[in-house]
């Protein structure tokens, strides 16, 4: 069996931070998917019995919890085979998590609060 | 003779090694001085020169507070009120916090970390001459009573034209931005040493906290900084040339002001306490005599923090008409941020019940912090309910919440790290009766000041006003306010009477006087200029604990690179996360340049201030062409392959790594600019998506001759750069010089393509879409010209025979910023052309 390729600096770095990353990303998209969205009034286009933007910032908020799901299976992964110390899968590890956490309590209010007043 | 300097060996003695160290690494007295770039006496001149600003800032606020001490005084009148307390405010976040931080960082990361000094010596000695200068224009301003007025957030439109026409918020933005540009390269440089410049053994999880702290800092401030500075030279175009990115009525909105301060402005909150959480988190260890509970939470959380502190920008903005979701987004990170600050403080209350604390000076203050910091995060939580805001927004609860936060988190540990360090500065002991009183004076004076603040706050007296009546009720509680901020002042000016006594009288110390276990106490104190005789070998997160025999074993030279090489000054770089010896770092002498520099930058920004346009292009030449000076003593004529380090190991030097302190320099430098570019397209899309009178009157032409013309420029500058790195054009001179030749071709045509395009811009003046069209155009030429600067410069290296194929540097570098342009200019071009396409 081939031992998988040692993750190295900077990706190992790059680990640390992924799921904040993310988390900004997430956050961007969703403020400014939601002004953009707002000055062009797609809060009143209905689709699926709901409103455009709000299904649009649903899209964007469930894409990003997914990619931290995956994040956070691939740095257990990392983690399990042992291919970065200890030290920083077990950051990443945890950091990502707390990415997830955060993420998906910044979405929490797209179903429920009015959209832009 | 090469065989020779390459095979030094260790002196027979200590005092030798100290002495042939010190003749390479020790500064001149006397006008010498100028020239200095070791990071003990740069850290220690911020230290000093920061203490000074936050006296001058203590000044104004005892100013202000005998203003208000009684009604209706007739000390100040309402244009000085004004200036003072947007000096008060600009002083003390500006001019003494951030800097104090830099000089804490300079003085001690290489230190902790086992270095001789920091990554970029000429570097942090420029960055302190344009903290000096930028700082004295603001301190002159304020002298000549022209000091900026509009509240140390310069909102617009109070600060447009319109409403300021004198020359007080171009102070302000010149001043500021010449000070923070300062702070943008001492970022890069903390990152750059704490990621490379540590001691052999010393891996990611075996550092300090308190370089973590500085590394999470530095980063942040890499990316607060650039909008804020964006703002500024927004603020300052419109000013001078009427370009309307703030007037509402040519297309402009003041919104974009206060989005790019406070995405600036919040994270600077956390900039100022993450810092000094970081010193409590390295002396309150020592004093509880025990190690700190959770190192990897303590990591996990202020990586958290950091991030979550920037996504709470518009907690400020909550009474301008935002959208319920957009709201409970920015609520969603306040909550957020509460939880990693939350996780911080278990664990020093952890590591203080477990442990067997010592009433140590410096352990009263990190009390005091706990008790004003806390009370300043209850204030907070009550600020963040919304009615209650708005009973309370803008009265002097909000100034009082404001104080207890950022004096708890920042003058407070400040205040127990100068004790802490100040045997290490001085070299003497301190007294520990008088900083008893130091301490009681202030934690008294403090509370009483500003608790009082609170109630005269819920009656009702508003912020920024610099008086009011008898019929208020308000005169007794002023009066005790400013009674308590006059004790405080006393106990400042006894603090700064029992440094000057320990530093002239004090008894000589031992080495380690508190048995910290840290590396910045295995030297001799005061600290010499090398720091280490000899570098250590670091196996555990407590090296003196581990090995207390460690400083005698260092001084002897059983160390790393016990020696001076050619005269040079070396140190160690490792592995970013493993910490293996990597390379030998050369480091630079002193120099008269960064002064030289500094000067040259000031010349530009002082020429702007006065709208001396000719003078500043002046200046920013001579500033460009002294930093192409800095370089000829950087780089080797030769490749020397693998050099001994002492202890039997051996490492390349530098010049010759795969990846040299300056090649993270560059790609964090583009991180920071990358940022800058964002924050100017944010500013268009913005104000096109929400500002009032848009569309605008007239859009910008599409010339295809001229964008096929500039996107065949970046995309060139992009491929030959990367051309020009490749191993077998490096080999052959004739060829690199040539492909080096294209890449500057490359570049003139995407200027060329650029100029022509903004000829077809409509008049800026008229309305805010030329002018943010024209200030995109102009980053990405601004970007193509320097390309060809890092062009012909590689030519100029590698004629002078500083490149090889081992030595391939300066073109690694210039191929980065080659990339970084091409992708610039490409986004520009789409955003100047596509955007009128979707909008419309
Ligand atoms: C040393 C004792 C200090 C005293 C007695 C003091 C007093 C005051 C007072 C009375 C004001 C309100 C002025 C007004 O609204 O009319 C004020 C504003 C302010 N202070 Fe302090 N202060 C002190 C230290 C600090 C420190 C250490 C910092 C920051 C690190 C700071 C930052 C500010 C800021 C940002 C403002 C707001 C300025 C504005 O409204 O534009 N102060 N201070
Ligand atoms: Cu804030």
């Amino acid at each position: 069996m081939t031992q998988a390729a040692r993750i190295t600096p900077p990706r190992a770095l790059l680990l640390l931070v992924a799921g904040f990353v993310v988390w900004s990303s997430a956050f961007v998209w969703l403020y400014g998917g939601l002004s953009v969205g707002c000055a062009f009034g797609w809060d009143r286009i209905t689709l699926a019995g709901t409103s455009a933007l709000r299904l649009g910032l649903l899209l964007i908020w469930l894409v990003h919890v997914a990619a931290l799901g995956w994040l956070l299976a691939y740095s257990r992964a990392v983690r399990q085979a042992g291919r970065s110390p200890p030290f920083v899968t077990t950051a990443a590890t945890a950091l990502t998590v707390v990415a997830l956490i955060a993420t998906v309590w910044t979405g929490l209010a797209i179903p429920a609060t009015t959209l832009c007043i | 003779m090469q065989q020779m300097s390459d095979q030094p060996s260790a002196p027979a003695s200590a005092v030798a090694l100290h002495k042939q160290l010190e003749a390479v690494w020790g500064t001149p007295p006397g006008l010498g001085r100028l020239a200095s770039v070791n990071h003990t006496i740069v850290g220690r001149r911020f230290i000093v020169t920061a203490f000074v600003f936050f006296a001058i800032g203590g000044l104004l606020a005892m100013l202000i507070r005998t203003q208000l001490a009684t009604p209706r005084s007739a000390f100040l009148g309402p244009e000085i009120y004004n200036q003072i307390f947007t000096m008060h405010g600009t002083v003390m976040m500006f001019l003494f916090a951030i800097p104090m931080f830099e000089g804490l960082a300079f003085y001690l990361l290489p230190k902790l970390l086992g270095a001789r000094d920091m990554a970029f010596p000429r570097m942090s000695a420029y960055g302190y001459w344009c903290y000096l200068f930028g700082g004295s224009i603001l301190v002159v301003g304020l002298a000549l009573g022209v000091a900026p007025d509009g509240g140390w957030f310069m909102y617009t439109p109070l600060s447009s034209k319109t409403y300021t026409p004198g020359i007080n918020a171009d102070l302000w933005l010149i001043g500021v931005t010449f000070v923070e540009i300062s702070a943008l390269s001492a970022a890069v440089e903390i990152i750059v040493t704490v990621l490379k410049l540590r001691a052999p053994g010393m891996s990611l999880d075996k550092m300090p906290l308190l370089a973590w702290y500085l590394l999470v800092t530095a980063f942040m401030m890499l990316f607060g900084f650039p909008p804020l500075i964006v703002g500024s030279i927004l603020l300052e175009v419109e000013r001078a040339f009427g370009l309307p990115f703030f007037d509402p009525t040519r297309g402009g909105d003041p919104l974009l002001w206060q989005h790019l301060f406070w995405l600036f402005g919040h994270p600077e909150v956390y900039i100022i306490f993450l810092p000094a959480a970081g010193m409590v988190t390295t002396i309150l260890p020592v004093f509880a005599g025990r190690e700190i509970i959770g190192y990897t939470w303590i990591v996990v959380s202020i990586v958290a923090l950091a991030f979550l502190s920037f996504g709470l920008w518009v907690h400020h903005m909550f009474t301008v008409g935002i959208p319920h979701l957009a709201l409970a987004f920015f609520s969603s990170a306040s909550t957020a941020v509460a939880v990693p600050t939350a996780v911080q403080i278990f664990a020093w209350l952890g590591t203080l019940a477990a442990g067997r604390p010592r009433l140590t000076v410096p352990m009263l203050f990190l009390l005091g912090f706990f008790f004003v910091f806390v009370a300043g995060g209850l204030t907070g939580v009550m600020l963040a309910i919304v009615p209650f805001d708005w009973q309370v927004h803008d009265t002097h609860f909000v100034v009082a919440h404001l104080h207890y936060v950022l004096v708890g988190g920042f003058v407070f540990p400040m205040m127990a790290a100068a004790y802490y360090w100040l045997p290490h500065f001085t070299g003497r002991s301190t007294r520990h009766g008088f900083g008893v009183t130091v301490f009681w004076l202030i934690f008294a004076g403090f509370n009483l000041t500003f608790l009082v603040m609170h109630w005269t706050g819920l009656v009702g007296m508003p912020r920024r006003v610099y008086t009011y009546g008898t019929e208020t009720g308000w005169e007794w509680l002023n009066l005790i306010s400013s009674f308590g901020s006059f004790l405080m002042a006393i106990g400042f000016a006894l603090f700064a009477i029992d440094v000057l006594m320990q530093w002239r009288y004090g008894r000589r110390t031992r080495r380690n006087p508190w048995r910290a276990e840290t590396l910045e106490w295995a030297m001799a104190v005061p600290a010499p200029s090398y720091n280490f005789a000899s570098l250590p070998a670091v196996s555990s997160r407590a090296p003196l604990a581990t090995e207390p025999q460690l400083p005698a074993h260092l001084a002897a030279g059983r160390g790393y690179l016990p020696f001076v090489r050619d005269g040079r000054m070396e140190t160690l770089a490792v592995g970013l996360v493993t910490g293996q010896i990597e390379q030998v770092v050369r480091l630079p002498n002193r120099t008269l340049l960064p002064l030289i520099t500094a000067i040259a930058t000031g010349v530009f920004f002082v020429s702007v201030l006065f709208k001396l346009y000719v003078p500043a292009l002046v200046g920013a030449a001579a500033t460009l062409a002294m930093f192409l000076l800095w370089t000829r003593t950087t780089g080797d004529l030769q490749d020397r392959g693998a050099m001994p380090i002492g202890r039997g190991e051996s490492a390349a030097p530098h010049t010759e790594a795969m990846a040299p302190p300056a090649l993270w320099a560059m790609a964090l430098t583009l991180a920071a600019d990358a940022t800058a570019f964002a924050s100017l397209a944010f500013g268009l899309v913005f104000l096109w998506v929400v500002a009032p009178n848009w569309p605008p009157p007239a859009l910008l032409a599409v010339d295809p001759a001229a964008t096929v013309v500039a996107v065949v420029g970046f995309v060139g500058a992009a491929l030959v750069g990367r051309i020009s790195v490749r191993p077998a054009v490096i080999a052959v001179p004739r060829l690199r010089d040539r492909v080096l030749i294209g890449v500057a071709a490359a570049h003139v045509a995407a200027l060329a393509g650029l100029g022509t395009t903004m000829l077809e811009v409509p008049d800026p003046t008229r309305h805010a879409y030329p002018a943010a069209t024209m200030m995109v155009l102009l980053y990405a030429a601004f970007h193509a010209a320097l390309g060809i600067v890092f062009a012909l410069y590689g030519v100029w290296r590698s004629r002078a025979g500083f490149v090889s194929p081992a030595r391939s540097l300066d073109l690694r570098i210039g191929a980065m910023w080659h990339a970084a342009t091409a992708a610039i200019g490409a986004v520009s071009l789409l955003l100047v052309h596509g955007l009128p396409v979707v909008m419309t």
